[in-house]
């Protein structure tokens, strides 16, 4: 059976190639974005408050070594079997080794529909996923860390829309104490439905982005398969390691598999503005997140459950 | 219980070899020239391994009791749009080395 915000994704495919006309205008793209990092935040800073692990430092440590090797996983794929330059390569495995907050959102409404337990802290993992595959790809782009100055840093690091919202909401929801549960109505209650809509979003988009395929070669298809599995098992792996439960071993591996579309790409078309965007993007939203969502994310769940008990 | 382990074994080991020569019997009638044959297979191979991943995937969910059936589509899908893509290209190639010798 087919969950039913996950079911929203489908039907905005199924739109998109029955040539519905459905307004989603792009502020409320941006608005529905900017709730879920909100809400993954706050979330994720209410539960921290209630269960603070002083190994999360280390696991810190080590998630971060996590988010290093992903691209470095990506990038020889990229250059060997798809013959592309260091530019395209670099820009892609960068996508692939950071995370999609969407992917991550559905994972998380699925464990909970399933009332599979995860971690608290698990947003924290998420921001500290999202950056540095961008510093590994540039870097494998350019040849050189020259790249990496105090600009890049402000720029990307400290005000990088995603990692301030989710981070500043992470900050609230751990020292907002009492205050705190005003805002459940709304960003605690809402989420699925508002996850619902942005699916659809979402969909309608991969659906755009489908058609473009057959103009891309089936090496980025394969490649957009490929890497999200290679990247699932690894999440598992590096989780077993940290001795996490099954939704932590789940969520690990989602994380892994899932690739950006919004952070990433912002920060190539500033950084590497003569890298192809539409590669990325289709690969990224058009083949490895609708896979993600429909097969990838159900097996990890099962893979949690099955290693977790 | 040991016996049904080798034949798991066995089986995996019989699907990856029939692969592998799959693989092979496609590169060598999609080529055109010995040049061609080492494209081809290059451009055959992600596709393949992909697959195959795909399969080994739909394997463990069923071993995990989770669904193996979109593994298992787009396992067959990927492998047959890449060797139609191979097919169709090196007809192409066919067509254009054939028209060009006629002009010459």
């Amino acid at each position: 059976m087919v969950d039913a915000v996950v079911a929203f994704f489908v039907l905005g495919i199924i739109a998109q190639l029955l040539g519905a006309k459905i307004p989603f205008t792009d502020g409320l793209y941006k608005s529905l974005s900017m709730f879920l990092m909100i809400a993954i935040g706050l979330k994720g800073g209410m539960a921290l408050q209630q269960h603070v692990d002083p190994a999360l430092l280390l696991m810190s440590v080590a998630v971060i070594g996590f988010g290093l090797l992903l691209p470095l996983i990506a990038y020889p794929l990229l250059r060997y079997f798809g013959q592309l330059d260091k530019i395209n390569a670099g820009a892609i495995a960068a996508h692939y080794g950071s995370v999609s907050v969407a992917t991550y959102a559905v994972a998380v409404a699925l464990l909970e529909a399933n009332s599979i337990a995860y971690e608290a802290y698990f947003p924290l993992f998420v921001v500290l996923l999202e950056m540095p595959a961008i510093v590994v790809g540039l870097v494998l782009a350019k040849g050189n860390f020259k790249i990496i100055n105090r600009e890049f840093i402000k720029k990307e690091l400290v005000a990088n829309q995603s990692i301030l919202l989710m981070v500043g909401s992470l900050i609230i929801g751990f020292i907002g104490g009492e205050s705190v549960q005003k805002l459940t109505p709304f960003f605690v209650d809402l989420f699925p439905g508002i996850l619902a809509l942005f699916l659809l979003k979402m969909g309608l988009v991969a659906g755009e982005q489908l058609g473009t395929l057959k103009k891309n070669s089936v090496f980025l298809i394969s490649f957009a398969v490929l890497m999200p599995m290679l990247g699932g098992l690894a999440g598992t792996g590096l989780a077993l390691l940290l001795g996490l439960s099954a939704g932590g071993i789940a969520l690990m591996a989602v994380l892994g598999a899932s690739a950006s579309y919004i952070a990433v790409p912002a920060a190539m078309k500033e950084s590497l503005p003569e890298a192809n965007a539409g590669m990325s993007i289709t690969a990224s939203l058009g083949i490895t997140f609708p896979f993600n969502v429909l097969i990838n994310v159900p097996f990890f769940i099962a893979l949690g459950q099955f290693l977790g008990v | 219980m040991p016996l049904f382990y080798l034949v798991r074994f066995l089986s995996m080991y019989l699907l990856v070899t029939i692969y592998f020569y799959l693989y092979l019997f496609f590169c060598k009638i999609l080529k055109n020239t010995e040049e061609q044959f080492m494209m081809t297979c290059k451009s055959l191979a992600l596709p393949l391994i992909t697959s195959l991943c795909l399969f080994a995937f739909s394997y463990f969910s069923v071993v995990i009791g989770a669904s193996a059936v979109g593994f298992v589509v787009l396992a067959l899908s990927l492998f047959g749009g890449a060797v139609l893509f191979g097919y169709k290209s090196s007809l192409s190639k066919h067509t254009a080395t054939y028209t060009s010798e006629a002009k010459s």
